[in-house]
């Protein structure tokens, strides 16, 4: 093995609230801290140990704005080698697809084995990002793992769908998205931290990797927040008068 | 080049796509044009199923026999729709899912389209596609327009609607993909079991959901006696989750199952925002915890502040 990538993502805090860009129905991604997406300091671990195992090097690959360097210094204390940043104004608000372009083209200059990735951010998380990077590289596909193994050059994983769980196969060049339950999440150390400050980072526009200006071709057309509720809610100690209230209240709505 | 046909493909044996569902599909699409419905299957269908697909209320229906979707589903449902109808079709559509986004995102990219996911209606005015979809649990009603000059891969969220009792004629194709360009293949396959006798989590009515406050794994077996008595799906908290007490399949919110239920009963859940995420629009929200000024709390409809472990025994007594 002599190469792998690893796809990440900023994106605002879990924990915070989210909210919704009006103008461009895209999630406004201003409104909170953001950070390393949690399923990627899984994927970096996922790359650690077939790098322990197989060797390589590992690279960490983002698209985003400016900012998005601090989530890469991050991948990069978590056991990246190095990063690749692709930035670029007419890629705010990119859709899956030119999402997809973006990091294809970036991830060309590298050629790797393996491409592993989350299954789905939590901004947006749709999930097909990794699917769609494959076709345009000419790479197989497995997604949605929660094992990943690899002998030689073949790899195998365990991929959740809804209703089953199938074994499935393929050969190396692949990618691969995995889910939360693939591996612990990495912390990084203060050696990691360090490191990171030092380790190759590499910046390309869309006209660096030979792309095309942007085009979004859907379009928001409306966009509207639904009532909130009003907290018109009754509070009640936990006692029998409570237990009946509740009674009452599943009685009314049928379902006693 | 306009495309203007709209095509629906399911995939034999796949839960999503019974005929109710698939006759949901079709009537949400029909606003938007005549519509196609496409089974993709392993092996002939049996008369039975022919019968029941017919009568799911599309324009015209086709089955694809292609014995390379039991070893390699996605890439052959890709590549026999891409080459089968890349040329015609405008929109193509398949049921929300982990795969079924994937295969519509493939083709989207493969026609020179583009990809939305999670719609609940479409319409076709003034040369665009229409898409509607609630976003963030339902709390934002979006709608999107997509133009006619590149295709759409769209996936719905799943509604059943009845079976027609008239008939649309079904043809059936065969198409071999060429061993040698597959790459991917299931060597084995289990089904994730469920305790069938509950409701799933997503469809469920009633849903009762446990916290951090349930505090063990044992003491989540109050939570499944519950909901068992009222016919209810068992949800759980990332915190509960994290800890150990439930599942991973049971989580609700931001990063699990988004819920939508008449009823959610909350018990010991303080609610942060990414769990608010995935049930804020129940009807009815009732909460049981000692903290009366958990975030859950904004927006309950009855709070019960109080031991859990008190209470529910004393609810159970009165639901008996």
């Amino acid at each position: 093995m002599t190469e792998i990538v690893v796809l990440v993502k900023q994106v605002p805090d879990t924990w915070e609230p989210r909210g919704l860009d009006r103008r461009s129905g895209f999630v406004d991604r201003g409104a909170a801290q953001p950070v390393l997406d949690e399923i990627n300091e899984r994927a970096i671990e996922v790359a650690n140990s077939l790098r322990a195992n197989h060797g390589g090097t590992i690279y960490a690959v983002t698209m985003g704005p400016h900012s998005a360097e601090s989530a890469l210094r991050r991948a990069l204390a978590m056991g990246c080698d190095e990063a690749i940043h692709v930035s670029d104004d007419c890629l705010a608000g990119a859709d899956a697809i030119l999402t997809a372009r973006a990091l294809a083209a970036a991830v060309a200059t590298v050629n790797p084995d393996l491409v592993v990735a989350g299954n789905r951010s939590t901004d947006g998380a749709v999930g097909v990002v990794p699917a769609l990077v494959a076709d345009l590289l000419g790479l197989a596909y497995l997604g949605n793992l929660d094992e990943v193994t690899l002998t030689d050059t073949a790899l195998s994983g365990l991929r959740a769908e809804e209703h089953v769980h199938l074994r499935v196969a393929t050969s190396l060049p692949a990618v691969v998205s995995v889910t939360e339950l693939s591996k612990e999440a990495v912390i990084p150390n203060f050696m990691g931290l360090m490191k990171a400050k030092k380790k190759p980072l590499t910046a390309y526009s869309l006209s660096d990797l030979g792309l095309d200006q942007a085009n979004t071709r859907s379009q928001l057309v409306s966009a509207a927040k639904r009532e909130s509720r009003r907290g018109a809610g009754e509070t009640m100690p936990a006692d029998e008068a409570a237990a009946a209230r509740l009674v009452a209240g599943l009685t009314e709505r049928g379902i006693l | 080049m306009t495309q203007s046909g709209i095509v629906f493909f399911a995939v034999l044996d796949n839960p999503n796509d019974s005929p109710e569902n698939l006759a949901g599909a079709v009537k949400a699409l029909r606003a938007a044009g005549p519509v196609t419905l496409t089974v993709l299957t392993p092996r002939e269908l049996t008369a039975d199923e022919a019968d029941r697909f017919s009568r799911c209320g599309a324009a015209s229906v086709e089955a694809i026999v292609a014995p390379s979707m039991a070893t390699s589903p996605g890439e052959t449902a890709s590549r026999v729709l891409v080459e089968k109808y890349g040329a015609s079709v405008g929109l193509f559509a398949t049921h929300m899912s982990i795969a079924g986004n994937e295969t519509v995102a493939k083709i989207a990219l493969a026609t020179g389209g583009v990809f939305s996911s999670a719609a609940s209606g479409v319409e076709s005015a003034d040369g665009h596609w229409i898409t509607h979809h609630g976003v963030f649990g339902g709390e934002w009603a979006t709608a999107w327009s997509h133009p006619h000059s590149s295709s759409l891969g769209l996936t719905l969220d799943p509604q059943p609607a009845e079976l027609s009792s008239d008939q649309t004629p079904l043809t059936v194709h065969h198409f071999t993909v060429p061993e040698g360009e597959l790459r991917t293949r299931i060597t084995d396959s289990e089904p994730r079991v469920r305790k069938s006798s509950r409701p799933a989590l997503n469809r469920a009515k009633v849903v009762v959901s446990g916290g951090r406050g349930v505090g063990s794994a044992e003491a989540f077996g109050l939570i499944e006696a519950l909901a068992d008595h009222l016919g209810a799906a068992v949800g759980a908290s990332r915190a509960a989750v994290d800890s150990g007490y439930a599942d991973k399949a049971l989580q609700i919110g931001q990063t699990g199952v988004t819920v939508t239920p008449d009823i959610y009963i909350a018990v010991g859940i303080s609610g942060a925002i990414q769990h608010k995420a995935g049930m804020q629009s129940a009807q009815y929200i009732v909460s049981i915890n000692t903290d009366e000024l958990a975030p859950l709390h904004d927006i309950a409809d009855l709070v019960i502040v109080g031991d859990l472990f008190e209470f529910l025994p004393k609810l159970m007594d009165q639901l008996r």
